[in-house]
């Protein structure tokens, strides 16, 4: 029991400590934050001071700022700081330099305190001529990772700084800007004194920073407390009894000095003589007095002077500087006299000596507006801390270069060459007075007497082809002006004067690229041409060189150059250079030249630039631009993240900037999610990679493009809204897809007889034309459409596999006389169709007529427009394909006289043909004769038609569109069926590997056994499959409610007919059309009236008459029928907008028609439809 | 770049200086010297006379290594005019394998409203105008008068 109380009592006793402490510790600490923080009070405990050795030369009547350079063998080369000579007064310190005691210039006593001791020694022994405009005291390193810059140059920040800017708030500015590093975030940095600080710094002893910290508080005490024995160790009374003026010594544990690191500074001359020059002989004396070698003894005055670690002295010491020399308040404005203002505000000075980072950028360095400051201490893009504190260790080394690259704003004189060179291109501004520079130079070299007036035949840059160009050839007045005084001296003549300005890039020329054709541009414009846009193209008239002249003369012509006056010759880009200095110029624009305007540094190739402008710059490359733009690497765009992000997004649009590009970002693939350079390149991308639907687009070509991911997508495009053939075979090949029901059907029928029943390949051959569109010129006929709709439903989807739905629906109808004649007649067509023979062969087929019932579908249909009678006119040329064709399908009686028109008709074609090749050819006898060899070897069969279309290739040198056309026009001639259809297959293979859209046939042409419309006088003749139209209107059908009009119950869509937009409403409407009575559904048939093709009226018993006419379908590019070669071709290029209302006035027309049918003929409508200036569609089962 | 922007100040202040008859060249944005906005008064004895056509000339990043493009915006009955929206306009010198870099806008102007007199029938993009105006160029004459009317009223 005794125990237990004891032990309790130890615990409560052990809470009761640890309280305690806890409170102790965590005390309230006084509100009174004004510290006697100014004046230095420390009293040195040496006998003898050191001599003044470090008079900055020449300083008591400089103007300019001094620049107190504090550095360090290890620092490097200084000839950076020569740059700044023409902005401050140099004051360099080299500490660590062998002690030399006769000089007095710039020494210092010791190398102690790092830059501290350099500092001092210049204010001490500068103190009186200390420049009115103030000091700025930096490291003696270029490079280092405190420099608040991308680059961490410290020449670019020294060049930026506006020093009376700096000065002008409170007398004394850091050069840092961002806070990183530096005590000024509270988040990020304890204050000195805290527990957490001194614990770190027992815990981490070999950490100088945490350290220092801990130092600090004591170190401060020691030095504005001025007596050593006030700070004892570890008492805490004294932080009341050390304070002296009111204010406190030692630092608070809560507070925390708050200041930009690194001791890299600007202040004002008054700010340096708030304090005595005795105070600044103490503070080194601190220092001093700290290191080993000070002859004091070390342990007595261990708590005051400095510490002996150079690392932890120095450190204390940047943070000093602002509390001497930042002035707080108004009212210190006013004092004078060193020491008399009393106390220092920590909190105040806090703020003071921590501006927002932006601001600061904006107020020292100039870059106002800066984007990404979301934090007070940050600015994206401006400064990173790089990794451990250090540069790495190869910086000096990628970064150093001979000359002081950085361009002060005109002032700096002593460019090196390339800098000089390197300018046009970067920048605008210093572009022309570089420029002038080296023109300068360039006239000087060519003072030769020569005026370019002297020499007429010659002129330096020969006006443009155009006429009127004055623009190029001499320069304008202000630039005459511009090249200003330097030039001066060198006014000999007039035109000598006058700096030459490229036609092409407007920019002053350096060197001049002379072509063969003795046209000139300067260098650059040449370079880009045949390095970047790799065209060995003059620029003034397009002709191709092997070689250009780059050289200094102005006025020398091609010819007049020997290959001994050539110094070099690159024969990749094909230049030959006068000078190697112009060689050497050359080479250096196509070197992977870092874009950053003060970095000099040339890479090995891309990923070498990328990694360095990250690295360096902590920028980034538009790789996209770095991978299309034409231009040379220094003139890529430099990046943060964030403006790469913008600059992909939306361009480079900087309103109200003056280097507007019209750069609008470069374009996503909405699909990918991936960009591309430019609208071209997205579209090969979206053409290689995703698909597009070939039967929308030929609907619609005026319509935006729209793509599917890929096929899969497509594939479920084609099966909602075309026609697909379910077949396995087909799937696997892909874009087997139809515009609508018929086309598939024949397809089908076509290539997979097998799949079929016998009567569902019949079934399948019926054109079931109540399902077409029978518009008629009165509306009151929509009302019997109406009531069969009603009847039959609308049940009829579209687009799913017509094996299962569409085909039986009509199995069960009976067939009327005339569909049987139909379908006759439509087997004969077949039959015909798919016996390869010639125009003679006709007759024969016809007498199988009945016999050949099998076989495949033809569904043609005519819309025969101004004709009278087949043989009666002779046939105009532009329907000569039709014409052959079309007489193959004309009854037997009219075969024989159509003969002659038929031969006439082909010589024309012949002619046509030659006409055409010729055209292409360009008139090029050899190829032209070459191109009959080929063609008559074909026809021999010495050659297959694929090696033909080799031949084409090799022999035409147009698009292959254009060749289309010859390649049809040419199977046309062909009377062997055989050689005509393998040319048009071969074609067709070619367009199938080789374009777009595989199963896109050609545009034109007819294939062989093909019927075609008669010839009429007029020549304008349609065929055409409705089908096409009747699909191709589909979802305008929908979407105008019309599609109601069809007959829901039909397996067939209802075509359209309209030539309505185009022809007028009332024309067409007046045009009686009668279908011919096929209907699955007699009543409604014969309710309505039918139309009736014109041409039956006029080929009277033949059995082309079983080809109902139909109207010209509106829309221009229904070109194709789905059939692999089905073919199209029209003569007209009206009307390409006028598929807006296929529906409108369309007339109604028939897919079918039946030979009992033709008694209705009625000439008159085909008169007036003939009117119309209409396409000519031909459609094709091939 | 430098280069595109060097040239294009320097062809509009030519231009500008020195302007083309029927033809006033301004920018929509003083920002973006690479768009040029140009009304073209409808050439004297052509269908399109007493019309103004407002025409956007686009000049690429890469000019002069690029041509530039010409769009009509008002519209027009042209063979060498998309009748699109669009309004695109074919001139072969501005095809990118004819054109040169010597070319200047002006030229390219010139040319444009040169094909107001005279269009260019083998050279069309409409090819139904194209054929009209072969063929029937009362018909032509008479559409183009009446969409200058209704288009490009001054």
């Amino acid at each position: 029991m005794r125990r237990r109380t004891r032990r309790s009592l130890v615990n409560i006793c052990f809470f009761a400590i640890a309280l305690f402490l806890i409170v102790y510790l965590n005390r309230h600490q006084p509100n009174n934050k004004t510290y006697a923080w100014t004046t230095i009070r420390y009293r040195t405990t040496s006998t003898t001071l050191p001599k003044t050795r470090g008079i900055c030369p020449g300083l008591a009547g400089s103007s300019k700022p001094a620049l107190v350079v504090s550095r360090v063998a290890a620092d490097g080369d200084s000839n950076w700081l020569d740059a700044l000579a023409n902005l401050y007064h140099l004051c360099v310190y080299t500490a660590d330099a062998p002690a030399d005691i006769h000089k007095t210039h710039l020494q210092v006593p010791a190398n102690r305190g790092h830059e501290a001791m350099a500092y001092l020694t210049f204010l001490i022994d500068n103190y009186a001529d200390i420049p009115a405009a103030g000091a700025v005291f930096v490291h003696g390193a270029r490079w280092a990772w405190h420099n608040d810059a991308p680059d961490y140059d410290n020449a670019a920040l020294l060049i930026a700084l506006n020093v009376s800017a700096a000065l002008a708030p409170s007398g004394y500015h850091n050069l840092r800007c961002d806070w990183s590093a530096s005590m000024c975030s509270s988040s990020s940095a304890p204050p000195q004194g805290s527990l957490e600080t001194v614990l770190s710094a027992m815990l981490e002893p070999w950490n100088a920073r945490a350290t220092s910290d801990a130092a600090l508080p004591r170190a401060f005490a020691a030095l504005f407390g001025g007596d050593g024995s006030a700070v004892g160790l570890g008492s805490i009374a004294d932080e009341y009894a050390s304070s002296k003026d009111g204010g406190r010594l030692l630092l608070g544990r809560n507070d925390a000095v708050r200041a930009q690191c690194c001791a890299q500074f600007v202040v004002a001359r008054n700010r340096v003589w708030q304090h005595s020059r005795d105070e600044y002989v103490a503070l080194r004396q601190w220092l001093l007095d700290g290191s080993s070698d000070s002859g004091t003894d070390e342990h007595s005055q261990s708590r005051s002077v400095a510490p002996r670690d150079d690392r932890i002295a120095g450190r204390i010491l940047s943070y000093l500087w602002h509390i001497l020399f930042m002035q707080q308040g108004e009212s210190n404005a006013q004092t004078s006299s060193p020491g008399a203002y009393r106390g220092v505000d920590l909190e105040r000075l806090n703020t003071l000596a921590c501006p927002r980072a932006d601001d600061c950028y904006c107020r020292l360095y100039g870059r106002c507006g800066l984007e990404g400051c979301n934090t007070p201490g940050h600015c994206h893009g401006q400064y990173t801390l790089p990794p451990d504190f250090r540069l790495p260790d190869n910086w000096m080394a990628t970064h150093s270069y001979p000359g002081p690259i950085p361009k002060p704003p005109k002032q700096s004189s002593t460019r090196n060459r390339k800098i000089t060179y390197m300018g046009p291109i970067r920048e605008e501004e210093e572009e022309e007075e570089d420029l002038v520079e080296i023109e300068a130079r360039t006239k000087t070299k060519r003072a030769r007497g020569l005026s370019s007036s002297a020499i007429p035949s010659a002129p330096p840059i020969p006006p443009p082809p155009g006429g009127g160009g004055s623009f190029g050839g001499r320069l304008t007045k202000d630039a005459e002006t511009k090249e200003g005084d330097e030039n001066k001296e060198q006014n000999g003549t007039e035109d000598e004067v006058e700096a030459e300005v490229c036609f092409i890039c407007a920019s002053l020329v350096v060197h001049n690229s002379v072509a063969p054709c003795n046209h000139r541009t300067c260098h650059i414009c040449a370079l880009r041409l045949r390095a970047l846009y790799k065209t060995r193209a003059c620029a003034h008239c397009r002709t191709e060189a092997r070689f250009v002249i780059f050289t200094d003369d102005a006025t020398k012509r091609y010819e007049d150059f020997v290959e001994a006056d050539f110094q070099e010759t690159d024969e990749v880009l094909g230049i030959k250079y006068e000078q190697k200095e112009i060689h050497s110029d050359t080479i250096l624009l196509l070197r992977y030249n870092c874009p950053d305007e003060s970095c000099d540094i040339a890479c090995r190739g891309w990923p070498d630039l990328h990694r360095h402008v990250r690295s360096i710059h902590h920028k980034v490359l538009c790789d996209l631009c770095t991978r299309n733009k034409k231009v040379f690497t220094h003139e890529h765009e430099l990046f943060t993240q964030q403006d790469l992000k913008k600059h992909e997004k939306f361009g480079d649009d900087h309103p109200g900037a003056v280097d507007q590009s019209g750069f609008k970002g470069h374009p996503e693939c909405g699909f990918c999610r991936q960009r591309f350079y430019g609208d071209d390149e997205l579209y090969t991308h979206c053409r290689d990679k995703h698909e597009r639907c070939h039967i929308c687009d030929r609907r619609n070509p005026a319509r935006q493009q729209q793509y599917y991911v890929n096929y899969d997508s497509l594939e479920q495009h084609f099966r909602k809204d075309h026609f697909l053939c379910a077949d396995q075979e087909c799937m696997d090949k892909k874009f087997v897809v139809f515009e609508s029901a018929m086309d598939l059907k024949a397809h089908q029928l076509e290539a997979h007889p097998n799949g079929l029943t016998k009567d569902a390949r019949r079934d399948a051959r019926r054109v079931d034309i109540s399902a077409f569109d029978y518009r008629t010129p009165h509306q009151d006929n929509r009302g019997g459409r109406r009531d069969r709709e009603g009847r039959e439903g609308r049940g009829r989807g579209r687009g799913r596999d017509p094996n299962t739905e569409a085909l039986p629906q009509s199995t069960a109808q009976p067939l009327r006389r005339d569909e049987l004649a139909y379908q006759r007649q439509m087997a004969v067509q077949s039959a015909q169709s798919a016996t390869a023979r010639t125009f003679d062969d006709q007759m024969a087929s016809t007498d199988a007529y009945a016999a050949r019932p099998t076989g495949r579908v033809q569904d043609i249909v005519t819309a025969p427009r101004n004709h009278t009678t087949t043989n009666s006119s002779f046939p105009a040329i532009d329907n000569l394909r039709l014409d052959s064709a079309a007489n193959t399908i004309l009854a037997p009686a009219q075969a024989a006289p159509a003969v002659t028109p038929q031969e006439q008709a082909r010589r024309l074609q012949h002619s046509s043909v030659m006409d055409r090749a010729s055209t292409m050819l360009k008139y090029d006898q050899p190829k032209i004769s070459d191109f009959r060899s080929s063609v008559s070897s074909y026809r021999t069969s010495t050659i297959t038609a694929s090696q033909l279309i080799d031949s084409f290739f090799s022999l035409f040198d147009v698009p292959s569109a254009d060749l289309g056309k010859l390649i049809k026009e040419l199977a046309d001639i062909y009377e062997n069926e055989a050689k005509r259809n393998g040319l048009l297959k071969a074609w067709n293979d070619w367009r199938a590997i080789n374009e777009d859209y595989p199963s896109l046939p050609g545009p034109s042409g007819v294939l062989p056994g093909s019927p075609a419309a008669a010839a009429g006088s007029g020549g304008h003749r349609v065929l055409k499959l409705k089908s096409s139209t009747a699909q191709s209107s589909r979802s305008a059908v929908s979407k105008q409610g019309s599609w109601g009009n069809s007959t829901a119950a039909n397996p067939f869509p209802s075509i359209p007919a309209s030539s309505a937009n185009r022809a007028g409403a009332g024309r067409v409407g007046a045009t009686p059309w009668i279908a011919p009575s096929s209907s699955s559904r007699p009543p409604p048939a014969s309710s309505r009236p039918l139309s009736r093709p014109s041409t039956s009226g006029q080929q009277n018993g033949s059995a082309a008459d079983a080809f109902p006419a139909l109207p010209a379908a509106a829309k221009p590019n229904t070109m194709i029928m789905g059939l692999t070669r089905g073919t199209v071709r029209w003569d007209d290029g009206r009307g390409s907008n006028n598929r807006a209302n296929p529906w409108g006035a369309a007339n109604g027309g028939s897919g079918s028609t039946t030979p009992a049918a033709e008694t209705d003929g009625e000439p008159e409508a085909g008169k007036k439809k003939g009117k119309g200036n209409k396409k000519q569609t031909l459609y094709k089962f091939g | 770049m430098a280069t595109a922007q060097k040239r294009i100040t320097k062809e509009y202040a030519d231009i500008q200086k020195k302007p083309l008859d029927g033809m006033r060249i301004s920018l929509p944005s003083e920002a973006d010297i690479h768009q040029w906005q140009i009304l073209i008064d409808g050439p004297k004895g052509s269908p399109y006379e007493g019309g103004v056509f407002n025409l956007h000339l686009s000049l690429p990043m890469e000019y002069p290594f690029k041509p530039p493009t010409l769009s009509f915006k008002t519209k027009i009955y042209h063979p060498n005019v998309t009748n699109d929206d669009k309004g695109s306009m074919c001139l072969g010198m501005l095809r990118a394998d004819e054109w040169k870099p010597s070319s200047k806008i002006d030229a390219v102007l010139s040319f444009a409203q040169g094909l107001l007199s005279e269009p260019q029938p083998d050279d069309a993009v409409e090819g139904g105008i194209a054929r009209e105006y072969k063929e029937n160029k009362k018909e032509f004459v008479k559409n183009a008068k009446a969409w200058t009317k209704q288009y490009a009223k001054k």
